[in-house]
C-alpha cells in the first residue's frame, strides 16, 4: 500500500438479513483505492449500492466481508467507540439534507465535531469562525439553520465537515436539494477546496454531469464498479469563473 | 463538555418553553407539597411540644366510674344493672380539702369554673363565667389591662366583683380606665345581678392549634366561682372535676398516687363506684405521635406525585428523542460516541428535574409558611430537607432519564440519519 493512499477497499461485500430467507447481498466485491488529494465521484442509479458503499466508506457501517483500511486504520475490526473516533477525526460528512442541528447557530454547528474531539471552547470558536469565513459565511455565523437558505446551509455543513481536518470529505448528493445555480456554487466551493487546500473529496451523486467535473469517475451498477475513468470536464471545473 | 451539555440542554428547554413548563409542573407540585407538608408537620409538632409545658398540659381529670370498669372509656364492662349514682357517691368539698392537704406539694389547686351563660346588660349581651384562681389559668394567656385581678379574699368570700375583657369594657364604657369602679347590672331571665368592675383584662389571641387541641375558651367576664355557684359551697357535689398539678411534677406517677389515695380514702366501702384519674400527658403524647404519622403519610402521598412527575419527564424525553432522531444520527456521524449522546440526554433530564425542584422548593416554602401562619403555628423546613430534595430530583432525572438517554445512545446512525 502506497503511503499516499487514504482509502483502501478490498473485495468488499455487504449482506443484509444474514441467515434469514430474505438474505440480500448489496455489494459484490468492491475494490477501491483513493489517494490523498484526489477528487473522486461515485455515480450510479438508485439501488446500485451507492448509499451502502458510502456508509461503509464513512465508517457508519462495517462490510460483511473484505478489508477496509482508512488512513492506515483497519475499519473492519474497529469497535463502535473507535468508529466514532474515526468519523470524528478522519471523515467530514456533507449530506444532501444538510443535517445541521436545529436551534443551534452556524458557529455552534461548526464547533460540534471539535466539541466531540474535546477541543477547548476558545480555540474551537476561533477555528469555527475561520472556517465559516473560508466558505463565505462570516456574516451569518450567529444565524440558526432555519434563518439560512439551502446554499448557505450547505456551506455551513461543508465548514463543519472540515472542522477536524479530516482525511476525506464524503459528500452524499450535496447539490441534490439545491437549484442549479446554488448547486453550481457548492460544486465550485468543492473545486476550490480541492485545488487550494488539497483536500480529498469523494462525491456520491446520480448526476453524470457533476461527476464529469471530477478527477476520477466510478460507475456503480448492481453492487459492482463497472467503469472507472477520468472526468471529461475535470480541467474545466478547475477554472470555473465562479470560483474567483 | 459538561458546560456544553448544560448549555445545550438549556437551549432545548428554552426552545420548547411550554412543553418544559408542563413537564416540570409535576415535579414542582410534588416537591412543593413535600416541603409544605413538612413545614406544617414540624410546626404542629413544635406546637404540641410547647403545649406540654403550658398550664393546660398539667391538668388532672377526676371522673367517677363503676367498679369493675377499667377507665372512663371502658364501655365493655359497663353494667346497666348497677344502681344509679347518688349525691353521696360524688366528689364534694371534703374531697377537695383532703386533696389540697395531702397533695399540697404536687397540686397547685382545684380548677373551678362555672359558666353562667349569656346575660343582658342594657341592650348588650355579656358572657359571665365563675372561676377560681386555678380556673383562670385555664382560660388562656390573660394580662391585666387596667385595674387589678380578683383578690384571694374576693375569691373565697364570693364577692360580687367582675373582671371584664377589654373589648367589652370599651364597648360599654368607652375606655378600659372608665370601666373601673362602675357597677354592672346584669339580667338573666328574671334574676338580677350587680357586679363591681375591679379590672379589665386583655387576652392573647388563641392559635388555630390551641382551638384544635383544647377548644376556644372565648372571652367571658370573670366573677369569683363562689359568687357564681348557685348553691352554697358546702352542699355542692360533682361527678367530675379537674385539678392543676405543679410544674415539673411526674404526672403519670401523680395519676396513680391520686387514684390510689381517693379510692382508699373515700370509695373503699362504696358498693358501686370508684374514682378514675387521668392526666393529659398521655393524650398529648399520642397527639404528637399522630401528627408525626400524619406528616409521614402525607409526605408519602406527596412523594407519589413526585414519581408521577418523574414519569412525565421520562415520557417527554422519549418523545423528544424520537423527534430528534435525525439530530442524533447527525451527531453520531460527526463523531459523537454512545456515551456522548447518553450524557447529553441525561443532563437534559436532570436539568428539567432540577428546574422543577428549584421552583418547587420556593413554592413549597412560601406555601408552608403561609399555611402555618394562618394556623398560628411557626413551622420551618430543615435545611437538610431542601438539600435532600435537590439531590433527590437529580437522582430522579438520572433514573427517569436513563432509559430514554440509552435509547438515544443505542440508535444506529444509518437508520437515524434516514429517519423522516
Amino acid at each position: 500500500m502506497n503511503s499516499n493512499t487514504v482509502i483502501d477497499l478490498k473485495n468488499i461485500y455487504k449482506r443484509f438479513y444474514v441467515g434469514t430467507p430474505n438474505e440480500l447481498e448489496i455489494l459484490h466485491g468492491i475494490d477501491l483505492t483513493v489517494s490523498r488529494g484526489e477528487f473522486v465521484s461515485i455515480v450510479g442509479a438508485s439501488g446500485s449500492g451507492k448509499s451502502t458503499l458510502m456508509n461503509i466508506i464513512g465508517a457508519l457501517d462495517r462490510p460483511s466481508l473484505g478489508s477496509y483500511t482508512l488512513n492506515g486504520t483497519d475499519i473492519c475490526s474497529a469497535k463502535d467507540g473507535e468508529l466514532s473516533h474515526i468519523r470524528n477525526r478522519e471523515i467530514g460528512f456533507v449530506f444532501q439534507t444538510y443535517n445541521l442541528i436545529p436551534r443551534n447557530s452556524a458557529l455552534k454547528n461548526v464547533e460540534l465535531p471539535m466539541m466531540y474531539a474535546r477541543m477547548r471552547s476558545r480555540s474551537r470558536k476561533k477555528r469555527a469562525a475561520e472556517l465559516l469565513e473560508m466558505v463565505g459565511m462570516k456574516d451569518r455565523m450567529k444565524h440558526t439553520p432555519d434563518e439560512l437558505s439551502g446554499g448557505q446551509k450547505q456551506r455551513v455543513a461543508i465548514a463543519r465537515a472540515l472542522a477536524n481536518e479530516p482525511s476525506i470529505i464524503l459528500a452524499d448528493e450535496p447539490t441534490g436539494a439545491l437549484d442549479s445555480s446554488t448547486g453550481r456554487m457548492i460544486m465550485d466551493l468543492f473545486h476550490k477546496l480541492h485545488r487550494e487546500k488539497g483536500i480529498t473529496i469523494i462525491l456520491i451523486t446520480h448526476s453524470n454531469e457533476l461527476a464529469e467535473e471530477t478527477e476520477r469517475v466510478l460507475t456503480l451498477m448492481d453492487g459492482r464498479i463497472i467503469s472507472e475513468r477520468r472526468g471529461s470536464r475535470y480541467a474545466e471545473g478547475q477554472y470555473s469563473p465562479c470560483t474567483q | 463538555m459538561l458546560k456544553d451539555n448544560i448549555l445545550l440542554a438549556l437551549n432545548e428547554l428554552k426552545a420548547n418553553k411550554m412543553r418544559s413548563l408542563l413537564t416540570t409542573l409535576g415535579i414542582v407540585i410534588g416537591i412543593a407539597a413535600v416541603i409544605a407538608i413538612m413545614i406544617l408537620g414540624n410546626g404542629m409538632k413544635r406546637y404540641t411540644v410547647d403545649t406540654m409545658s403550658s398550664p393546660e398540659s398539667r391538668r388532672v381529670y377526676f371522673f367517677l366510674i363503676q367498679k369493675g370498669q377499667e377507665d372512663i372509656n371502658d364501655e365493655q364492662n359497663y353494667d346497666d344493672s348497677v344502681r344509679e349514682m347518688r349525691n353521696s357517691d360524688q366528689y364534694n368539698v371534703k374531697t377537695f380539702e383532703k386533696l389540697r392537704e395531702k397533695f399540697s406539694d404536687r397540686l397547685e389547686g382545684i380548677i373551678m369554673s362555672y359558666d353562667l351563660g349569656t346575660m343582658k346588660t342594657g341592650s348588650n349581651d355579656i358572657n359571665i363565667c365563675g372561676i377560681n384562681p386555678c380556673g383562670l389559668k385555664m382560660k388562656g394567656t390573660i394580662n391585666i389591662a387596667a385595674g387589678r385581678s380578683i383578690t384571694a379574699e374576693e375569691y373565697s368570700s364570693g364577692k360580687s366583683v367582675i373582671m371584664l375583657p377589654d373589648k367589652k369594657a370599651e364597648m360599654l364604657y368607652g375606655s378600659t380606665e372608665n370601666a373601673l369602679g362602675k357597677t354592672l347590672e346584669c339580667r338573666k331571665n328574671n334574676s338580677f345581678f350587680n357586679y363591681t368592675v375591679v379590672g379589665v383584662y386583655h387576652k392573647e389571641k388563641e392559635s388555630m392549634m390551641q382551638d384544635m387541641l383544647f377548644g376556644s375558651t372565648g372571652e367571658p367576664a370573670f366573677v369569683p366561682y363562689n359568687n357564681a355557684s348557685q348553691k352554697p359551697v358546702g352542699e355542692s357535689c360533682f361527678t367530675d372535676f379537674c385539678a392543676l398539678a405543679k410544674k415539673d411534677t411526674d404526672l403519670n406517677k401523680l395519676e396513680k398516687d391520686l387514684e390510689k389515695y381517693i379510692n382508699t380514702e373515700f370509695y373503699k366501702d362504696n358498693d358501686a363506684y370508684k374514682a378514675d384519674v387521668l392526666v393529659l400527658q398521655e393524650a398529648l403524647d399520642s397527639v404528637a405521635m399522630i401528627i408525626s404519622i400524619m406528616k409521614l403519610v402525607l409526605m408519602a402521598i406527596a412523594a407519589i406525585s413526585l414519581v408521577v412527575g418523574g414519569i412525565g419527564v421520562m415520557n417527554i424525553m422519549v418523545v423528544s428523542i424520537t423527534e430528534r432522531t435525525r439530530e442524533i444520527g447527525t451527531r453520531k456521524a460527526l463523531g459523537a460516541t454512545n456515551g456522548n449522546i447518553r450524557t447529553q440526554f441525561l443532563i437534559e433530564a436532570v436539568m428539567i428535574c432540577m428546574l422543577g425542584c428549584t421552583v418547587g422548593v420556593v413554592t413549597g416554602l412560601l406555601l408552608g409558611k403561609l399555611m402555618s401562619s394562618l394556623m398560628g403555628i411557626s413551622g420551618s423546613a430543615e435545611a437538610s430537607s431542601i438539600v435532600i430534595s435537590v439531590v433527590f430530583s437529580m437522582l430522579f432525572g438520572v433514573f427517569f432519564g436513563y432509559y430514554p438517554a440509552s435509547k438515544a445512545a443505542k440508535m444506529n446512525p444509518i437508520d437515524a440519519l434516514r429517519y423522516e
